[in-house]
């Protein structure tokens, strides 16, 4: 038996080789996903309640359940090819006296063999890229030794159930010669009725997705995106049949023999295409939605911070401050008229390191400039009553959970406060920053409402906050001036590391796309398939270049099919998922059009050239050789 | 009138560079227009090997193949693809027809290659579809056809695009006795009016009689 798969591996040495790139991409996918998701999050502080940030966690389970059925997909389908491609040797055995148990003992071998080397090579690929990725974003990355554990228990079981279930199918046809090892693919008359149906359910619900936005004044984007992503579930086989059948009578109509055989083949292997263009599309929609959510929460983050913190320095006393508003504004507007001051609630520095920040500031956080003073302001328009809002610094809360409607106890100025958080910043959420009511702040610190105890100063400079404080007769050492630029960058810093870490699950989707791209073996598995089909093709006369090129039409048509339909999804996806992270920044959806355009466009390059490179040698004149030779 | 004409041609297998076999000796032969040959043999005797030989598809290990005035060798590969399309046509026994095609697209296909109007030829289309019997499959899928209707939508699509020389390949293997018959007076009568040259492999000694010449072969040489 071990003389049988010796000589077997040696003459199919090109097809295992390629076997065990995919089986080592596979592994190298599941050991650096593993690897991401293991030190992304450090372990939770407490199990009683749920932290806001595991959301981010959640995502990485979808992720990592996606990437277990999608490498499933690949290694079966890889698996299924390769034992139909060997039927007839798997049939020749079984007449020769060979037992069934055998043939199973002789496969089980060949996979243990590229499992244990693809596992090993893989868990060292993964921990290989992931230290890379880690290096630029998350520099105090360990590599998790446990993973090793996991890889050599879990994946090659796995790869041996596969196998197992391919067996299956071999079995049942060692008896049956006539019928074919592969299903009936194409779709019957009565199959495109009921695709007809679905795509009509498909495109109605998908009519009322677009118009929900339209029509109704309430917050239904999420709604609108899961009914949009539905009805395209629904519509899916319909549009890619039509779509199909458009370019087979095209090509029919203006004889363009390439997307003429293209066209056919994927009609005729509709529901194996259907398969493929589908895992493009959850590609595409993966890629699109994430990376189209990270460029927005980037873009209106920096948007956020360039345009509304625009105070250059904050005053801020130890004690509330008393203060004429008349003579203030009086003041202001005669010896700086070109500066703006807006007061705030702050509340003094309790622990060296703990400083608190409570900034006046209005629950859409987009109109934090309406607190600028200017010659009419009244400080009570200021405050607007309820509706302000004070932000915390995240530093102070290491210690709490801040979820909405959570209430924290702390005591300041010796005076014990509960704080009713009323509002989260939810897309700067690893700077914790939280809103309370500033009027409750100031009730509960100073006993009456509408107190503070800083100003902000906007195009000032230190001088003038220094001649502001003297006017209102601070002595230096009663209040501290802060250089707001720093807290500026420290926003920026901490909403780019939250962002960052998303970028890390980000790699793990581009990983993710890379993946799908290896799905595609599906594809060249199956145009390799058709060694036979190619060769009576030429045999009829039809020139290499028409069959690469019909090759490259069906690539092409199932990349831009996948695209095309996943980039729908995916901006749907993002603009959902937008919603679901807002809170009290606005995030608008900006499309990183351009990246987004060379991530698919440098896959589908990267699929073309595999089509082109890979099976271009099933159209060689040596194949024809070897196809005679055997009709001999 | 040699039609066809090959030069002692010697074809060898390399079998992944281990074992050499030699399928064919220094073979010399002239087929003329509108004749039919018949190459029978016992198995493994190169029989298959000659045939490919005269269609092109094989390039022998020496000697030389003359398609009426053309040496194979000197042909480009759009020039053979255009031989191929416009004058040779291949019956095969297996690997003939493609499963993702009806039983008419199969049929038209040299033809839509040749980019022909292919309503020229709906009228002969729907004669030879009667005359062999598989006028109610037009719409089917290969793998909806026994073996025998399989063998004569071969059968179809080779008459259907008239060439000059028929390459075929048992072409009767799959089909009764009546059905062999009706293919093999469809050939002559081709031959006969159109001045189609046939040159067939096959086993059934009842069918040498409609030969106008038998070549023997074995052990990859011609047996006087």
């Amino acid at each position: 038996m071990f003389q049988y798969i010796k000589s077997n591996i040696l003459k199919n040495k090109l097809r295992l080789f390629l076997m065990l790139l995919i089986l080592i991409g596979c592994t190298a996918i599941i050991s650096l996903s593993m690897h991401v998701s293991f030190n992304l999050y450090p372990p939770f502080e407490s199990q009683d309640v749920i932290p806001e940030k595991d959301r981010k966690g959640l995502i990485i389970v979808t992720v990592m359940f996606m990437i277990i059925i999608l490498i499933y997909t690949i290694v079966n389908n890889t698996y299924a090819v390769m034992f139909q491609s060997r039927m007839n040797e798997f049939k020749l055995l079984h007449k020769l006296g060979i037992n069934k148990s055998s043939i199973k003992s002789i496969l089980f071998y060949e996979v243990a063999i590229m499992g244990i080397t693809s596992s090993i090579l893989g868990f060292f690929i993964g921990i290989f890229i992931s230290m890379w990725l880690f290096k630029y974003d998350f520099p105090s990355a360990k590599i998790c030794y446990q993973i090793i554990v996991w890889i050599i228990l879990v994946m090659l079981p796995f790869y041996l159930s596969i196998v197992s279930s391919n067996f299956r199918n071999i079995n049942s046809n060692l008896y049956n010669s006539k019928k074919s090892f592969v299903k009936t693919t194409y779709i019957t008359k009565r199959q495109i009725q009921k695709i007809n149906r679905k795509l009509l359910i498909g495109l109605i619900i998908g009519i009322v997705a677009l118009l929900l936005p339209v029509v109704s004044t309430s917050n239904v984007n999420i709604f609108s995106s899961i009914l949009f992503i539905v009805g395209f579930v629904f519509g899916f086989d319909g549009i890619l049949y039509y779509v199909l059948k458009f370019f087979q009578l095209l090509s029919k109509k203006l004889n363009i023999n390439f997307m003429y055989l293209a066209s056919s083949q994927n009609l005729y292997s509709f529901k194996k295409i259907k398969f493929i263009v589908f895992s493009f599309i959850i590609a595409a929609t993966l890629i699109v939605g994430f990376f189209g959510t990270w460029n927005s929460i980037r873009v209106s983050t920096d948007y956020a911070v360039d345009n509304n913190i625009s105070y250059s320095h904050i005053a801020i006393s130890e004690n509330p401050i008393g203060l004429n508003k008349d003579d203030f504004s009086e003041y202001m507007s005669s010896e700086y008229p070109n500066s703006q001051t807006a007061t705030a609630l702050i509340l003094p520095t309790v622990y060296a390191l703990k400083r608190i920040e409570i900034v006046g500031i209005d629950r859409s956080y987009l109109e934090m400039e309406t607190l600028f003073l200017d010659e009419n302001s009244q400080f009570d328009d200021i405050f607007k009553g309820e509706e302000m809002n004070g932000l915390f610094h995240h530093d102070y809360f290491n210690d709490y959970f801040m979820n909405i409607r959570n209430t924290i106890n702390y005591t300041v100025l010796e005076t014990e406060i509960e704080i009713q958080i009323s509002g989260e910043y939810g897309g700067l959420r690893e700077s914790r920053q939280i809103f309370v009511s500033q009027d409750k702040l100031s009730n509960l610190m100073f006993g009456t409402v509408g107190k503070y105890n800083s100003i902000y100063f906007a195009s000032s400079s230190e001088e003038d906050v220094k001649n502001v404080m003297e006017f209102l007769e601070l002595k230096t050492d009663e209040y501290e001036i802060i250089n707001v630029s720093d807290i500026k960058e420290q926003y920026r810093s901490t909403a780019a590391q939250g962002i960052k870490r998303f970028e890390i699950l980000l790699y793990s989707n581009l990983i993710l796309m890379l993946s799908f791209i290896a799905g595609s073996n599906g594809l060249l598995l199956s145009l390799q398939n058709r060694k036979k089909e190619y060769a009576m093709l030429r045999i009829l006369g039809v020139r290499k270049y028409v069959l690469v090129t019909s090759m490259i039409m069906e690539a092409t048509t199932v990349m831009i099919l996948g695209s095309v339909f996943g980039w729908f999804c995916g901006v749907r996806f993002a603009k959902g998922y937008l919603m679901y992270l807002e809170k009290s920044l606005p995030l608008n959806y900006y499309s990183p059009t351009g990246k987004l355009m060379i991530a698919i466009l440098g896959c589908a390059l990267l699929l073309l050239i595999s089509v082109v490179v890979i099976d271009s040698k099933n159209i060689k004149n040596k194949s024809f050789e070897y196809m005679y030779k055997e009709g001999e | 009138m040699s039609i066809i004409k090959l030069n002692n041609i010697t074809h060898i297998y390399n079998n992944n560079d281990v074992v050499s076999e030699k399928a064919l000796n220094n073979i010399n032969l002239e087929l003329e227009k509108g004749k039919i040959y018949m190459i029978s043999g016992p198995s493994g005797s190169g029989k298959s090997t000659l045939l490919n030989i005269v269609g092109g598809i094989l390039i022998p290990t020496s000697g030389s193949v003359v398609i009426g005035e053309t040496e194979i060798k000197d042909l480009t590969e759009k020039e053979m693809c255009r031989i191929r399309l416009e004058k040779l046509g291949y019956i095969y026994q297996s690997f003939n027809l493609l499963p993702f095609l009806t039983v008419e697209e199969n049929i038209f296909l040299p033809l839509r290659f040749r980019k022909e109007n292919l309503n020229l030829y709906l009228d002969r289309y729907n004669e030879l579809l009667t005359e062999l019997g598989i006028s109610n499959k037009k719409q089917s899928y290969i793998n909806e056809l026994s073996g025998g209707e399989q063998q004569r939508v071969a059968i179809a699509r080779c008459l259907l695009s008239s060439p000059n020389v028929i390459l075929a390949d048992e072409p009767t293997g799959n089909l009764d006795s009546e059905n062999s018959n009706n293919f093999m007076k469809l050939l002559t009568e081709l031959c006969k009016t159109q001045g189609v040259t046939v040159v067939m492999v096959t086993h059934e000694n009842e069918l040498l009689r409609y030969a106008d010449s038998v070549i023997k072969i074995k052990d990859g040489k011609i047996q006087d």
